[in-house]
């Protein structure tokens, strides 16, 4: 169920590492997520136009494209014409697509069987997630809701 | 005449002496002398040197410009002298700031300062979604001054004399006066440079206020912020010279239409000098006090990202002056070197049309200018009585 609360202007920190080998689109898309997992950035919160990021990033237009359209696959961006890009959601939106669950378990998959690969014990594994999960979701209540 | 020319060009050059001497202090710790280097070598000796050598290079070539000046004042006239030693100070300054520039570069080349270490660029969206707002309404005693002056003018007009007193120039033999024809365009041209000079500098408000901002990757929130403060102050100081400046030409309108620049000449020159040294005093003034970007007004919260800012070094030229990258999207940019402002890309064809038609304007204002005085302009010595015109010779 949609909101009216407008978190309009929020400020988000992008941080590209250009030495990383992961691809630029790829940092940008997986940082405006984190923002929203942390309650940086909530549903209705505006994030620039795609050719303003560029320019302020000195990056290509069709590489904040990319990020952006990847987001708006994921029903987390709403790209708007007049508005730039919009959160279309946040941790308090509801409950995710049923469609959400296999990619992402799949991608889950790889990096449990990374670290099993690597000797770490299972409750090891748990424990981690549950501190990342810890920090995340203490991130968002601090902002409050 | 010839002590206060004498006062005039020491003040003159001992002012810029000093802001040339200060002009390091503008720059970021990260861009000494126009070169990108990482936060850890900002207090390297290499560039403790350079700024040494900068300014005992602008101490010495003060000091030459002076002399020529003295040698050459005999042997031309005073403002021949004082031209060459004005420029003779500022390719000297040139020449000192591209030397620093060059000792830098070469260090940072020879030792490898950015090996090993984490480059990257960083934004705030909030600079985007929620930019600083320019208090427009403090432009408004501008425009006031601007109504009042036309309004006068418009008022004067039917009873001014033939031909209008519009510069004067003393020297030995006595006195020059130039004057115009009085016509609607030479009576209100300063009225129309005031408008334009306005209409110019809110404009480039507008546009420097949404330029890029130079977050640093190192310190992202921290470098934001001060990045907003650094705006408002510029804004409010922009209006304030925006409003100094209609205030010397409004001034000066005034002076000419009444006829007091033949009759009271140097004192009444203080309406229109007083104004223009309080605006470019407020801007140095802040220029200095803030750094560009507002990169001395330091919180000190002590946040690193881990990261340094790109290095980009490749793409600025001509002593980190002037920017060419094709592969950026962006136009408008804070500027590297020697003080604070902005440059363009000019790796983006846009920016040539722009300058080409700026350019191609100021050059047809130019020639429309000189021809439409050519004709007119009379230089009678002696003297001059408002209304009566020229009268002969004393």
């Amino acid at each position: 169920m949609p909101r009216t609360v407008h978190a309009k202007g929020a400020r988000v920190i992008l941080n590209i590492d250009l030495n990383s080998e992961v691809p630029i689109y790829q940092q940008l898309r997986d940082q405006i997520v984190h923002a929203v997992a942390s309650g940086e950035l909530r549903e209705g919160s505006s994030l620039p136009a795609t050719r303003q990021l560029g320019a302020d990033l000195g990056v290509n237009f069709h590489t904040v494209n990319k990020a952006y359209d990847l987001l708006r696959r994921e029903g987390l961006l709403r790209l708007n014409r007049k508005t730039g890009a919009v959160i279309q959601r946040d941790p308090a939106s509801g409950p995710p697509h049923p469609a959400f669950y296999p990619e992402w378990e799949a991608r889950m998959g790889v990096l449990l069987a990374e670290a099993i690969a690597h000797g770490v014990e299972p409750d090891q594994i748990i424990e981690r997630c549950r501190d990342q999960l810890g920090s995340l979701r203490g991130a968002e209540k601090g902002r409050g809701t | 005449m010839t002590a206060v020319l004498l006062t005039v060009q020491l003040v003159i050059v001992v002012t810029v002496t000093a802001l040339m001497w200060l002009l390091p202090r503008t720059s970021r710790d990260t861009l000494p002398f126009g070169v990108r280097v990482p936060p850890g070598r900002t207090a390297d000796p290499a560039i403790t040197a350079a700024t040494r050598g900068y300014r005992a290079a602008v101490l010495c070539v003060s000091l030459l410009s002076v002399v020529a000046s003295a040698v050459l004042w005999p042997l031309m006239s005073a403002e021949t002298a004082m031209s060459g030693g004005a420029a003779l100070l500022v390719a000297g300054g040139i020449g000192a700031y591209a030397g620093a520039h060059r000792t830098v570069r070469r260090a940072k080349d020879r030792e490898h300062w950015y090996a090993g270490l984490r480059e990257g660029v960083a934004v705030d969206t909030g600079l985007r979604t929620d930019p600083v707002r320019v208090p427009w309404l403090w432009s408004l005693p501008s425009l006031v001054v601007i109504a009042v002056v036309a309004i006068t003018g418009a008022v004067l007009y039917p009873g001014l004399p033939e031909r209008l007193v519009i510069s004067v120039r003393y020297h030995e033999g006595g006195t020059d006066y130039s004057t115009a024809a009085t016509t609607v365009g030479s009576a209100f041209a300063l009225v129309i440079i005031q408008v334009l000079v306005t209409a110019l500098l809110l404009l480039i408000l507008r546009f420097s206020v949404r330029a890029r901002a130079d977050i640093d990757a190192a310190n992202p929130r921290e470098s934001a912020e001060r990045h907003r403060r650094f705006l408002r102050i510029w804004a409010y100081c922009l209006l304030a010279t925006v409003f100094a400046l209609n205030v010397a030409f409004g001034g000066l309108a005034l002076i000419i239409w009444t006829g007091s620049l033949a009759s009271a000449g140097p004192a009444v020159a203080a309406v229109v000098i007083v104004p223009l040294l309080t605006g470019a005093a407020l801007l140095t003034g802040a220029g200095l006090l803030i750094g560009q970007s507002g990169w001395r007004m330091r919180d000190g919260t002590g946040e690193d990202t881990g990261f340094v800012q790109r290095d980009d070094d490749r793409y600025w030229h001509l002593a980190g002056t002037v920017y060419i990258n094709r592969a950026d999207p962006a136009i408008l940019l804070p500027k590297r070197a020697a003080g604070l402002g902005w440059t363009v890309n000019l790796g983006r064809p846009a920016i040539w049309l722009v300058l080409g038609l700026t350019l191609g304007a100021l050059a047809a204002l130019a020639v429309v200018i000189v021809f439409g005085l050519s004709g007119d302009l009379e230089t009678t010595q002696y003297g001059w009585q408002f209304g009566a015109g020229p009268l002969g010779p004393e």
